[in-house]
């Protein structure tokens, strides 16, 4: 197949593959010959006429993209006559393109630009001929600049034949053609899958990005696909969705547990920030990331874990301080690597947060206890109701590296007062007694001070232990609350009430008990430049809320070790590490990982933080520190994704939720996993952004200068 | 333009079409003898026998008379029509028959001339084709302004499957075949043939460059027939009798007011037919072959023969066989701004040179007849 063959082009041997075109034999040789109509993952064209060059011995001209090079090819890529045509080209293209290039947004990223800068142009010649078509900004997430088109045919190539979408079209009218859409639909009505190849391909800046829409701080590749740019793991989100698209459930896992060792965990409580930024969320709604991450876990049979890696032994022993997320993670891919590892846990069972924080009718304790059991059994040593109070003598008990992984465990209160007061309590406290089935004694009216996720776990928790009457009062107005939009409406649903921009004067007590809560409104708040609260409060009387119990869901701390060891703690007992790495401050082999090192944040902030964890101890072991792996691999993509009627209406699926009076009755999970067909359809409203990252960047013509010549 | 054009469907509308004085008929012997493509009237005349005597032929056989008979593409290229079937049949799988009904420019009369005198003779002769190289789909193209012809087209197959001439067992035989009528989306689609197969193929109607014969890949990437509607109506004269290679020409005369349309044989020279139709051949200051897409020349060239190689070589276009005269009054630069201007208009837009090139050259013209041009451009 692969056949070599040998042709000389401006007098240099090329040798190149059989049935390449002498373009890309000349491209591949470091010859650099203008072009703009081809494109390396795109049918031949012939439009532009720049890439034309001369055969020597027939003194004929040839377009060089659409001419096969043959054997002993004599070929000149700049003779007078190839370069009258070139320049003839090119005029007659900028004779219809906008003059004001430092006005474009695509000026220095264009392949337009460059071309001209090579060829020397100096235009004037001819007349130009003006199209004054004003752009197109009716679409989500791209603008169609059509003055700037010069009908190279690449985006209609893309759409129609890599893609198999045709929306883009040759357009014909009483003047003469265009490049649109028949009928100057929308986008989206003409049928658009959103997939963006016809932006990617577009050599000028006639088709673009809307502003904003590629985030620039983040590498091209990454920018391209950003829900999984988002998502801390990096999980492979497109290339999960598309195999739930195709019914192919145990791959989609797969894919999932590439990067993370909880597929079901996440699927129900991640607070996907994922689906903040899903593109799809331009055009409708955004994609449900998680709820399909939770339907593909259903689906696990554990037949990935065939394809797992376990590498051999190192000889090497690391401790880690705690079995939460971050502290499972990061010994499971210490393991991986061939570590040998050993948990140290404080309490009686492992899961931290995820066993003694998320109530469980949001995570069930067997699908949490399943999938630690799932991290344990690849050969993880877990010792419980072990406390660690010095972390650096486990060095020298015959550890080679400590991660400290111990979370932010201690609930954290206004200091108002009376808030010493009996009857007040933390949230973790109501979260941990109710998931140990612990009795912790609560009054009929309670005040909630917090207005994020955790007091809304916690007001839901106690209302389904029988509260009756539960007020939940935070700083912020209804529409900036931290907690998800859901969360709230879930909560409200079940007969919580909600009372927003307050502040807390103190806690009313008959001496000893609470007896309720005073409050004043609050017409805004912000923050200062030494990051404290600066409050205006409104006109108005203050106001109490009787009340026999008060929780606090203020916030989180981290118990620090009870010997320091010279550690450097930070802001909420965080422990402080070195810039950009898990590292202590001012330790050698000593790392910690999650909720201790950043206060308070997510699982799946947890979960990477432990993947970055293990990446760093396996590279201080001695390692590469690569914990990636394929557990599925990468299909020949399927570039050609074709038409779907209506697929810019298709709506967003939510989950079934349970009706209010069978949730509070008990700690059923509050929502049912997507029946089959709803998650096949959710599953293809994605837009498969990643597809573009599969649609080679065109280089321009000054990074063939660099290629050293071939002999 | 807008107004030449008018000017011309002005005095279509004025003239009858002198169809019928046609010194050799082939193609248009049927014409005006028929009340308006009625089926009855076309079998009475001995219409069908073609298709009849073709099916008790080998298929072989047929593309041998075919081969024989010398019959050449009228579209314009003239490749020899037997060569094409022979490759056809030689191909598997299935196979299509695509002919355009229709005319590349808007000034051309004759297609449209051919489908309301008579349009069986295509269409007997797609059959014949069918037969021969073992195809079971013909598709009839037709431009987006057809609406009219469209109806005719569809109405005169409708009669076809009612008397069983189309379908299944055609004339009592093994032959099925079936014809479809398509319209083309926009005033690009047309005369050409791989913008017809990728219209029809649902791709952008635009050409490609370097791609394989149609005979092996054509509609679909099967093997596709593809002939003007003028090279399948003289198939059936071939299988009747003895055949003779002829021309539709449109001879139109502006100046004296006279559109015609007559059927010439191949090898006849214009003057002489501009005489035997009486058109003065005086004061003719230059005579256009093919339209917009053809070349102008000097009356010198009056003695040119109506040949598909000696118009094609004098850069004429044969298959846009429209013969403008043009007389003292007109002006031949207007006359090439108008060729660019149509060129510019309807290209494809597929590449650079054929869509701004023909745009800059109608332009320059239109500044040099204004006295407002710029020496340079004519700098190269």
């Amino acid at each position: 197949m692969n056949e070599f063959i040998s042709l000389k082009i401006d007098n240099k041997s090329v040798r190149c593959k059989k049935g390449s075109s002498i373009l890309e034999a000349a491209l591949m040789a470091g010859i650099y010959i203008p072009h703009l109509c081809h494109h390396p993952n795109l049918p031949h064209h012939e439009a532009c006429k720049l890439c034309v060059v001369e055969m020597q011995e027939q003194g004929t001209i040839v377009a060089s993209c659409s001419t096969k090079a043959e054997a002993g090819m004599e070929l000149v890529t700049n003779s007078p006559a190839v370069q009258k045509i070139r320049n003839l080209s090119i005029e007659l293209i900028f004779s219809e393109h906008p003059a004001d290039c430092t006005a474009c947004p695509k000026y220095l990223k264009c392949e337009l630009q460059s071309v001209a800068q090579f060829m020397g142009l100096r235009g004037g010649r001819l007349k130009t001929v003006g199209k004054n078509i004003s752009s197109d900004m009716r679409n989500p997430l791209f603008v169609r600049d059509m003055n700037r088109c010069i009908q190279c045919g690449r985006c209609v190539r893309a759409c129609e034949q890599v893609r198999g979408v045709k929306v883009l079209d040759y357009c014909h009218t009483e003047v003469g053609s265009s490049i649109g859409i028949p009928g100057n639909k929308l986008m989206g009505e003409a049928g658009c899958r959103f997939c963006g190849a016809c932006v990617e391909v577009c050599p000028t800046g006639s088709l673009r990005d809307k502003e904003g829409i590629i985030n620039d701080t983040v590498p091209y590749e990454q920018a391209l696909v950003p829900c999984q740019q988002k998502c801390p793991a990096h999980i492979d989100i497109p290339r999960y969705i598309r195999k739930l698209a195709k019914g192919e459930m145990e791959d989609a896992v797969a894919v999932i547990c590439e990067k993370v060792p909880f597929p079901e965990t996440l699927g129900l409580i991640c607070n996907h920030a994922c689906e903040d930024v899903c593109r799809r969320g331009l055009v409708n709604q955004p994609v449900s990331i998680c709820s399909l991450k939770r339907y593909a876990a259903n689906y696990d049979s554990g037949s990935w874990k065939k394809r797992r890696i376990v590498k051999p032994q190192t000889k090497k022993r690391v401790a880690v301080i705690g079995a939460g997320p971050a502290g499972l993670t990061a010994a499971y891919y210490l393991v991986k690597q061939g570590h040998q590892v050993v948990i140290f846990e404080r309490k009686d069972l492992a899961g931290g947060m995820l066993q003694f924080g998320i109530p469980k009718y949001r995570l069930s304790e067997d699908i949490v206890q399943r999938e630690i059991r799932d991290i344990l059994d690849i050969g993880i040593e877990i010792k419980y109701e072990t406390n660690i109070t010095n972390p650096k003598r486990l060095l020298t008990e015959g550890f080679d590296a400590v991660i400290a992984a111990t979370g932010a465990q201690c609930g954290s209160a206004l200091q108002i007062p009376g808030y010493r007061s009996e009857g007040v309590l933390t949230a973790i406290d109501i979260l941990e007694a109710t998931a140990r089935k612990a009795d912790i004694k609560t009054g009929e009216r309670v005040f909630i001070i917090g207005g994020g996720n955790v007091a809304f776990d916690c007001a839901r928790t106690l209302r389904r232990r029988g509260c009756e009457r539960i007020d939940l009062a935070c700083l912020e107005n209804r529409e900036c609350m931290q907690a998800s939009a859901e969360e709230v409406a879930e909560a409200l649903e079940e007969g919580i009430r909600v009372h927003p921009c307050k502040t807390f004067i103190r806690i009313v007590t008959d001496g000893k008990h609470v007896t309720g809560v005073e409050t004043a409104n609050v017409d805004s708040f912000s923050f200062d430049e030494n990051n404290k609260l600066q409050m205006k409060i409104a006109a108005g009387e203050n106001h109490i809320y009787e009340c026999d119990t008060v929780i606090f869901a203020v916030g989180q701390k981290s118990e620090t070790f009870d010997d320091l060891c010279g550690f450097t703690v930070g802001k909420a007992n965080t422990l402080v590490t070195e810039a950009n790495s898990c590292q202590l401050l001012g330790s050698d082999a000593i790392f910690a990982a999650g909720d201790i090192t950043t206060g308070t944040k997510f699982v799946i902030s947890a979960i990477a933080a432990g993947r970055a964890a293990a990446m760093e101890v396996d590279q201080f072991l001695g390692g590469q520190g690569d914990i990636d792996e394929l557990l599925l691999d990468r299909d020949e993509q399927e570039h050609f994704i074709g038409r779907i009627a209506g697929f810019d209406k298709l709506e967003r699926a939510s989950e079934e939720l349970l009706p209010v009076s069978e949730r509070i009755s008990g700690f059923k999970q509050t929502t049912k996993a997507y029946p089959d067909k709803t998650a096949t359809a959710e599953a293809v409203r994605c837009l498969q952004c990643d597809l573009r990252r599969d649609l080679e960047r065109v280089k321009f013509w000054n990074s063939y200068d660099a290629e050293p010549a071939e002999e | 333009m807008r107004n030449q054009q008018k000017n011309d469907e002005d005095m279509i509308m004025r003239h009858e079409l002198n169809s019928n004085n046609a010194a050799t008929p082939v193609v248009t012997k049927k014409w005006g003898r028929m009340s308006g493509n009625n089926i009855a009237e076309y079998i009475n005349l001995g219409g069908f026998s073609g298709l009849k005597n073709a099916l008790k032929l080998n298929p072989e056989d047929v593309i041998k008379q075919i081969e024989v008979s010398g019959l050449r593409g009228k579209g314009g290229a003239g490749y020899p029509a037997g060569l094409k079937w022979s490759s056809c049949a030689g191909q598997t799988g299935e196979k299509y028959i695509v002919s355009n009904f229709s005319n590349c420019d808007d000034t051309n009369m004759i297609v449209n001339t051919m489908i309301h005198n008579d349009v069986y003779a295509a269409i007997e002769g797609m059959m014949i084709a069918g037969y021969a190289i073992d195809a079971n789909l013909g598709i009839i193209f037709l431009r987006n302004t057809q609406t009219v012809e469209y109806y005719i087209i569809s109405a005169a197959l409708e009669q076809m499957r009612f008397s069983k001439i189309l379908g299944k067992e055609i004339l009592k035989s093994d032959f099925q075949f079936d014809i479809q009528v398509v319209m083309g989306k926009n005033n690009a689609e047309k005369g050409q043939e791989i913008i017809i197969l990728r219209s029809l193929a649902g791709l952008s109607p635009v050409t490609v460059c370097n791609r394989p014969h149609a005979a092996e890949a054509g509609l679909y990437g099967k093997s596709t027939l593809y002939h003007s509607m003028e090279t399948l109506a003289s198939v059936p004269a071939i299988l009747e009798e003895a055949y003779l290679e002829t021309k539709l020409v449109q001879l139109v005369d502006t100046e004296n007011e006279t559109i015609l349309i007559t059927e010439v044989a191949i090898g006849s020279s214009i003057g002489d037919i501009l005489v035997r139709e009486g058109i003065t051949t005086e004061g003719i200051k230059a005579f256009s072959f093919g339209g917009s897409m053809g070349a102008l020349f000097p009356p010198e060239r009056l003695g040119m023969l109506i040949d598909f190689d000696e118009i094609n070589h004098a850069g004429g276009a044969f298959g846009n066989a429209v013969i403008r005269i043009l007389r003292e009054k007109e002006c031949l630069v207007d006359n090439v701004m108008h060729c660019y201007a149509v060129s510019s208009a309807e290209c494809c837009g597929r590449c650079v040179f054929g869509r701004m090139g023909t745009a800059q050259i109608y332009e320059t013209l239109k500044d040099i007849t204004k006295s407002v041009a710029n020496r340079m451009i004519l700098i190269v």
